[in-house]
């Protein structure tokens, strides 16, 4: 269960504050398929990177279970992120210059995973998003869809609690982007991750359970998808 | 994340840049070329000025001379020239000995210095040397010729004519340089031979002393090639027999003596007994030694300053480099970042990538370094052919592996500032690329 409390967030632009975010509240129960959707300027990245702790709010509490990640210091959170969280990002971010195996490994290496078992958790990984063929390519080898799939086996290879993922299809076309969303949204229901994705995408949005819409920083509205439709 | 694997990810970026890496490990390889053959080249001039200080003579021996302010030896032999009955040079030349002793200093010792240095703790045989000083010989027009520098016989001395290099000299036997033909009326090196010349030495005295002279008749039995050996032009050969005879008879003069030290007693101990009191002035091949190993360790010192301040430059070079890599880098900073990679894990990437650049660089150099001192007997033959022996470069493993490691801390050194840069990163903005 992820509760977030209150959360407020001023950035400081030469003397002018601007409110990201203001008072924002709701829950997200454990293996939930949760977006935030809203506009470009809305806040809606501003709140997936308080809620993933690699930002501070000003005011308010995120509750992952009994666990409150805004009273944990910087070490304490890498440490948090590194072991409950994954991300999936708009451009990917897979590192170019090493192979499939070496990206989807990356996880592993920072929580010191046992190398003897890596290999077969790696493998799997690629397997499960079909990459595994190509292990030993390197990522700058691969096409735009494939690179995104390899962004989903580096982020399940360690069966993340919370995956986030902002706009995950942004730099796809509508038929890739659905193989990845379907390919995400199985590997999360999977292993029970609760995946977070932050759009503007709403026929993406839709088919997530819950839908969270951030307007000028504030919760406009929660509603079901087409999941619980 | 493991060392191991922040080191494994560091070589692999690194050989993603291949170019960028080579060239920025170049520069450092060209100090630590610079610096491993300054130590070679040191070590070799080491072990050649060793090989000669034992091929000159034994460690455990000190020579004592007397006390002087200071020592006078002539230095250059020109032909002989006529003298007066007083020994002045009736033609002189410039840079001929004067015969007459007046401006000399040069002090002899005497049997009884040899005694007092026989008591000496520590000592355990004293043996004399001798320096023979010839003043003249007598022409066939019955003039005195000036004569120079004898030595007793010596293997080295090039005999061009009559009797050859193993020759042992017996008393009353000489051998005289090629341009002694003139004054003694004859017209080759044959007709030197079994020829009769009457010498006459003198000793060397103090300013208010007078020298003493004796003569002595030689038949020549050899001739040396006027340009003479290691001592230089004019030498004459006598036997050992003679010059002894001559030098503690005659002359009553001890150049200097031989000190063996006693086994297992301190060397300088005995050295500095001797020299207390400024009777006698005391000299061992290991002072030699010394004086000539500081001569190399200055020019070796001067050559590893040299390749050092090339390293000091390289060192920008690195800094540079791995500030490039970090603004190119950003969004994989941000994404490791954002995986939950800590801060000093991404500092520690960027230093192990600086200490490899270092490490490339040391090792580079040193190979290079290495394969060039494979061919020293090459070098060193085409440089100087005549020093047989010499090896001009020897390869210091244990140095050359102290300057790969010291290396490798430079290189984490210089990689300090981009590595905190890369630490500091926020992941938002890194993200972002902002």
């Amino acid at each position: 269960m992820i509760k977030v409390v209150d959360i407020v967030k001023t950035y400081s632009q030469k003397k002018n504050p601007v409110e990201a975010l203001k008072n924002v509240t709701f829950d997200i129960s454990t293996g939930q398929k949760v977006a935030i959707v809203g506009k470009s300027g809305s806040g809606k990245s501003t709140l997936m990177h308080i809620m993933s702790g690699l930002d501070v709010a000003d005011s308010g509490e995120i509750w992952y279970d009994d666990k409150n990640i805004l009273n944990l210091d910087k070490l304490q959170a890498d440490k948090f992120r590194s072991l409950e969280m994954s991300f999936i990002f708009q451009n990917f971010y897979v590192d170019d210059t090493e192979t499939c195996y070496n990206n989807v490994s990356l996880p592993l290496e920072i929580i010191k995973y046992d190398k003897k078992k890596q290999d077969k958790l790696v493998s799997d990984a690629l397997d499960s998003v079909g990459l595994l063929g190509k292990r030993q390519q390197k990522a700058s080898e691969l096409s735009g869809g494939e690179r995104q799939r390899l962004a989903i086996a580096r982020a399940i290879v360690r069966k993340p609690k919370v995956l986030f993922a902002d706009e995950p299809t942004g730099n796809l076309d509508t038929e890739n982007g659905n193989k990845i969303i379907t390919l995400l949204f199985r590997q999360c229901e999977k292993y029970n991750t609760t995946l977070i994705i932050v759009t503007h995408d709403i026929e993406l949005a839709t088919r997530c359970d819950k839908l969270i819409y951030i307007k000028d920083g504030q919760v406009e509205k929660i509603t079901d998808g087409v999941n619980n439709a | 994340m493991r060392r191991l694997d922040i080191v494994n990810r560091a070589v692999r970026n690194l050989k993603q840049a291949r170019i960028r890496t080579i060239l920025t490990s170049l520069a450092i390889s060209i100090g630590a070329f610079t610096i491993c053959l300054s130590f070679a080249l040191g070590n070799g001039a080491r072990d050649y000025v060793t090989k000669i200080v034992r091929e000159r003579g034994v460690s455990d021996v000190i020579t004592v001379f007397p006390y002087s302010d200071s020592y006078n030896s002539p230095a250059s032999y020109p032909p002989p020239s006529k003298i007066d009955e007083n020994g002045h040079e009736l033609e002189p030349t410039s840079t001929s000995h004067n015969a007459d002793n007046s401006s000399s200093d040069v002090k002899f010792l005497t049997k009884e210095d040899g005694e007092k240095l026989k008591e000496i703790d520590g000592v355990e045989n004293v043996e004399p040397t001798y320096s023979l000083q010839g003043r003249s010989f007598t022409g066939v027009d019955g003039a005195q010729y000036a004569t120079r520098s004898y030595i007793a016989e010596d293997r080295s001395m090039p005999l061009v004519y009559g009797v050859n290099q193993d020759h042992v000299f017996q008393a009353g036997e000489i051998a005289v340089p090629e341009n002694y033909i003139e004054p003694l009326g004859v017209k080759s090196n044959e007709e030197l031979i079994n020829k009769k010349i009457t010498v006459t030495f003198e000793s060397w005295l103090d300013k208010s002393e007078k020298a003493v002279n004796y003569s002595r008749e030689f038949t020549i039995v050899g001739v040396v090639n006027k340009t003479g050996g290691w001592l230089g032009t004019g030498i004459v050969i006598i036997s050992k027999a003679d010059e002894k005879d001559i030098c503690e008879n005659a002359l009553c003069q001890v150049a200097s003596y031989s000190v063996k030290v006693k086994n297992g007693v301190d060397f300088n101990e005995v050295k500095n007994k001797i020299q207390s009191g400024n009777q006698y002035f005391a000299q061992s091949m290991q002072d030699h030694h010394q004086e000539l190993f500081e001569a190399v360790n200055v020019g070796e010192t001067g050559l590893v300053l040299f390749g050092l301040l090339i390293i000091l430059a390289s060192i920008f070079g690195i800094i540079n480099t791995q500030y490039i890599s970090v603004l190119e880098r950003k969004r994989q900073i941000g994404m490791m970042k954002a995986l939950g990679v800590r801060s000093k894990d991404v500092s520690k990437l960027f230093r192990y990538e600086a200490c490899a650049i270092g490490f490339f660089g040391a090792m580079f150099g040193s190979v290079l370094a290495f394969i060039l001192t494979l061919f020293s007997p090459q070098i060193s033959n085409a440089i100087a052919p005549t020093r047989d022996g010499l090896s001009l470069f020897v390869f210091d493993f244990p140095k050359t592996l102290l300057l790969i490691l010291s290396l490798m801390v430079v290189g984490i050194l210089a990689g300090y500032f981009p590595a905190r840069k890369a630490s500091k990163l926020n992941p938002i903005d890194a993200l972002r690329d902002i």
